[in-house]
């Protein structure tokens, strides 16, 4: 009931080839392009079924534990059933998984392992430019050599995951990290939504009391690029022992000083440091947050690795970020940092916005299964924020360690 | 635990305590300001979460709601009223003559008393249930009957004297473990935070060099009271009533008009028992006969400021019938007491199970005291600001037209409670601007409606003119036979979402 939950069963319900070639050509398309594009993705999504399997509720309310049982219940039997559609936006990827694309929570995804167009950026600027017939990673090769592929899990921050010049774009900004009304408004008012997501599913993994004010209570979290602590401080006020890293300085100190105001999460632990250093250091967490940083990152399957291995044997990964879709850049870029001016410019590159697809198949090969995903959709007009079924833009998932 | 923190001696004490509390992470103190921090500061501050200035209805009641919700029942709250409160007094007996503050209260406010534990202690003092309401007109034949049954309600309100109303809520604020009441203490100014939208670039700059601000405010507001304690908070609530000193403290501005009226209110005997609101329009306003429970009934008779002081001052038989002459037999004819005689029959516009226009009791005597206070509307410009949110009159006093004064504030308690609940459950400061505005978001909307219609209702009643006055007869015939229209007025006037 926090959240509308579904579990990793993907499946690609219905495939339109004309859509796909448009989608397929859209990658590497000028902006301008991408209004006729975007019209097409709304046509296809409005076809689509939607998931019947899952219900809607109130993300903010907690107060009903009774009900939150029954659609766990719910959604449970809805994945033995079979699986759970992603009734809209699929990504111009997706289409090249050919038919039915279908993981099970319980089941390995090991035709997914034949995948062959699944690559994510070996250089900062893949996706988009790399057309999609070359650079293919083979997922068998890979998966039997984890450590050529997670090479950046080194021990000096210039081996980092982190592209220089994206640290740089952040610094400017890090002043205004705490302004509600200010370049963060849109994730301020994010916040609260990818809170509730976290909340509920820490909740159910570690079998904690959804109704305690402080569920997370023992529980140690690490937030990667936390910026200026805006989801750190909410997960210390629930209970949680929460170290911060970013690896941007003035971002950590806009953090302590933040923190050190009020006594109720003044224990938080701010490090500017990056997640390859703390696994060098053999660091780990029963939680790993990497909310909207992944689509900053330059080598997105290295850091699902470094996350994974930053987290404990029972412990999981959340991770958020923006959809590859055409609605995902004509909402996310061309609407929310031109015309609404809701984030900074040049926050985003949409070349690295990485599908639901693509980062289950990151996680799982960095030993991680997604347990849970749900989109986050914004009402235009109230600017707020609440979970759905529609991952087209801006989604979040939760993924177990199972290995 | 927390009781014995609040003193700051005590305190100090306790600091190893509460250290070990904090280490141990302990379950009971979720954004609580833990206790080796609270001492640590050395200022002699009590720290809360949520200090409620003023413990009339609407803060008691918000106080309450937060007692009374699992997300929120951890939170240290203080109600700090300027008079003394006794939760422990006895209810008033029932057999001498009600007081003449009485509130018309809705369906939904009375789910908020069921919600925090309080409506049993209305229950077993008076109160008066009523099913029906009827609203006519001294300037012609139009008239409206509603009826509980159209609404498919048993109820459509209870009549009960405020301080029973406030007595409920004292007695439930005083089992709540974290609710402590401070009074009798009034406040005398607050301390705001350092503005926290530029915050950061500040704090940034002065503090680059790796100092810490180590001021022991926090990011809180500090209440400073008239006994000379101060009580730290995250959020400040202004339910100081119409004349808000927090709102002023605050800077908030108001918007709002006199109406050159004053609301007259007394308690008569009548000669049955009923359980209808009467509410007649008369020239110059409306006059409200409420039932209380008996052959008591309440008055309030809103009128010229001239009219309601001669009401006040005259003697006990004049104003019985002063009354009877206003609600029976001045100005036009009454409606025949069966419209279908009158109007053609309209089957396909429904009927009311209300019936046709009944005559009001007669008023046989007045009782007690009376009393005047003049009419206005005040809304406050902003209902938030950091670490601060109005409830009540002190956001917004309207017309008492409809009673729906302090059912607006229920209201806000309400919808306040539930969003700080919403934020301690993901997490975020309950004194942080983005959290409080969601609050301010959805109670201006409901309450400007009400206010606008209230107001209009108020024009509209006033104005004596020919074509306003025949446009009110047909609008009020017309309202009394569109069964559905009346329905959604009705669902509105009980607080309840319209039914369709
Ligand atoms: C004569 C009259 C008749 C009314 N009739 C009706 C009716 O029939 N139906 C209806 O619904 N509404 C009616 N109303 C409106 C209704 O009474 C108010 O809406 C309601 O009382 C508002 O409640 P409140 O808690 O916001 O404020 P109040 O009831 O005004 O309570 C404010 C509290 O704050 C305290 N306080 C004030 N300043 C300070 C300070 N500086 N420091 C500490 N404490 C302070 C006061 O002691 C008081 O306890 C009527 C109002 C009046 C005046």
């Amino acid at each position: 009931m926090e959240r509308q939950l579904f579990y990793s069963l993907f499946r690609v319900s219905r495939i339109s080839s004309i859509l796909e070639q448009t989608q397929r050509s859209s990658q590497s398309l000028p902006p301008g392009a991408s209004a006729v594009l975007a019209i097409a993705a709304h046509a296809y999504s409005g076809a689509a079924a939607p998931g019947k399997h899952c219900a809607v509720s109130d993300p903010g309310s907690c107060l009903t534990p009774l009900s939150d049982a029954n659609q766990r219940c719910q959604v449970n039997q809805s994945k033995k059933q079979e699986d759970i559609s992603i009734p809209t936006a699929l990504s111009p990827r997706s289409f090249h998984h050919g038919g039915a694309l279908c993981f099970s929570t319980g089941a390995r995804p090991n035709h997914l392992e034949n995948h062959k167009d699944f690559k994510l950026g070996e250089s900062g600027r893949s996706s988009a430019e790399t057309p999609s017939t070359s650079g293919r990673t083979s997922e068998g090769t890979e998966r039997h050599q984890p450590q050529k592929a997670s090479s950046p899990s080194g021990k000096s921050q210039s081996k980092s995951s982190i592209d220089a010049g994206e640290v740089a774009k952040f610094a400017a900004m890090a002043d205004s990290w705490w302004d509600y009304h200010g370049d963060f408004a849109p994730l301020h008012k994010m916040n609260p939504v990818r809170c509730a997501f976290i909340r509920s599913a820490l909740c159910h993994h570690f079998g904690r009391d959804a109704r305690n004010p402080a569920p997370l209570q023992g529980l140690t979290i690490l937030d990667v690029g936390c910026g200026g602590g805006l989801l750190c401080e909410p997960l210390a006020r629930m209970g949680a022992t929460v170290t911060g890293v970013d690896a941007t300085a003035v971002n950590i100190e806009v953090a302590k000083l933040h923190a050190a105001k009020d006594p109720a999460i003044a224990n938080t632990e701010y490090e500017a440091t990056t997640a390859e250093a703390l696994v060098a250091e053999g660091r780990q967490f029963d939680a790993v947050m990497a909310l909207e940083v992944v689509e900053h990152v330059a080598d997105p399957l290295g850091f699902c690795r470094s996350l994974g291995q930053l987290c404990r044997t029972a412990g999981g990964v959340f991770m958020s970020t923006i959809n590859r879709t055409p609605r995902a850049y004509a909402l996310a870029i061309g609407a929310a940092e031109y015309v609404l001016r809701w984030v900074p410019r040049g926050t985003h590159d949409w070349s690295r916005f990485v599908t639901p697809e693509e980062l289950a198949l990151a996680l799982d090969r960095a030993g991680l299964e997604v347990e849970e995903l749900a989109g986050m959709v914004c009402n235009p007009l109230t600017r707020s924020w609440s979970l759905a079924e529609d991952t087209g833009v801006n989604y979040i998932l939760f993924a177990k360690k199972i290995h | 635990m927390t009781p014995l923190l609040s003193t700051p001696a005590a305190g100090r004490c306790l600091r190893t305590i509460g250290t070990l509390l904090h280490n141990q992470q302990s379950a009971l103190m979720p954004q609580l300001w833990t206790a080796s921090r609270a001492l640590s500061t050395g200022t002699g501050q009590d720290q809360y979460d949520v200090v409620v200035v003023g413990g009339g209805m609407v803060g008691a009641a918000l106080a309450c709601a937060l007692g009374s919700s699992p997300m929120t029942s951890a939170l240290r709250v203080a109600v700090v009223d300027g008079q003394a409160i006794d939760p422990a007094a006895p209810l008033p007996d029932a057999s001498e003559a009600p007081e003449i503050r009485v509130s018309a209260v809705t369906p939904s406010s009375v789910n908020l008393f069921r919600d925090v534990g309080a409506w049993s202690t209305v229950q077993s003092a008076r109160n008066a249930p009523f099913d029906t309401m009827q609203v006519w007109d001294s300037a012609g034949q139009g008239f409206v009957r509603y009826s509980a049954h159209d609404v498919d309600a048993s109820v459509l309100g209870h009549v009960v004297e405020n301080r029973v109303l406030l007595a409920a809520l004292h007695r439930r604020l005083s089992e709540s473990e974290n609710t402590h009441l401070v009074c009798p203490a009034k406040v005398d100014s607050i301390t705001w935070p350092e503005s926290e939208v530029s915050e950061s670039d500040a704090d940034v700059r002065r503090e680059s060099n790796g100092q810490a601000e180590a001021s022991g405010q926090g990011a809180g507001a500090s209440v400073h009271l008239s006994t000379g304690k101060t009580l730290g908070a995250r959020l400040v609530v202004g339910a100081d009533g119409g004349r808000s000193r927090v709102r002023s403290l605050a800077g908030l501005r108001t918007v709002g008009w006199q109406y050159g009226q004053r609301g007259l209110v007394a308690t008569v005997v009548t000669d049955r028992e009923h359980s209808t609101a009467w509410q007649r329009f008369l020239p110059t306003g409306p006059l409200a006969l409420l039932p209380m429970g008996g052959h008591y009934s309440n008055i309030v008779w809103s009128t010229t400021e001239s009219h309601a002081r001669a009401l006040e001052s005259m003697p006990h038989s004049d104003f019985a019938a002063a009354v009877n002459r206003a609600l029976s037999e001045e100005h036009a004819p009454q409606p025949p007491s069966s419209v279908s005689s009158f109007l053609p029959a309209l089957p396909f516009l429904g009927g009311s199970s209300a019936g046709g226009f009944q005559p009001p009791p007669r008023v046989v005597e007045a009782v007690g005291r009376r009393a005047s206070f003049p009419l206005s509307l005040v809304h406050s410009g902003k209902y938030v600001q950091p670490r601060l949110a109005l409830i009540g009159d002190a956001a917004h006093s309207v017309h008492p037209l409809a009673g729906q004064g302090v059912n607006l504030g229920f209201g806000d308690a309400q919808a306040l409670a539930a969003v700080i609940a919403k934020g301690v459950s993901t997490g975020r400061d309950i004194g942080e601007l983005g959290l409080l505005e969601e609050y301010e978001a959805e109670r201006r909307a409901a309450n400007l409606g009400m206010m606008a219609a209230l107001d209009g209702l108020q024009r509209l009643f006033h104005a004596q003119s020919a074509p306003v006055a025949l446009a009110r007869n047909l609008g009020l015939d017309l309202v009394q036979w569109l069964t559905p229209v009346k329905k959604r007025i009705m669902s509105y006037a009980m607080g309840m979402e319209p039914v369709r």
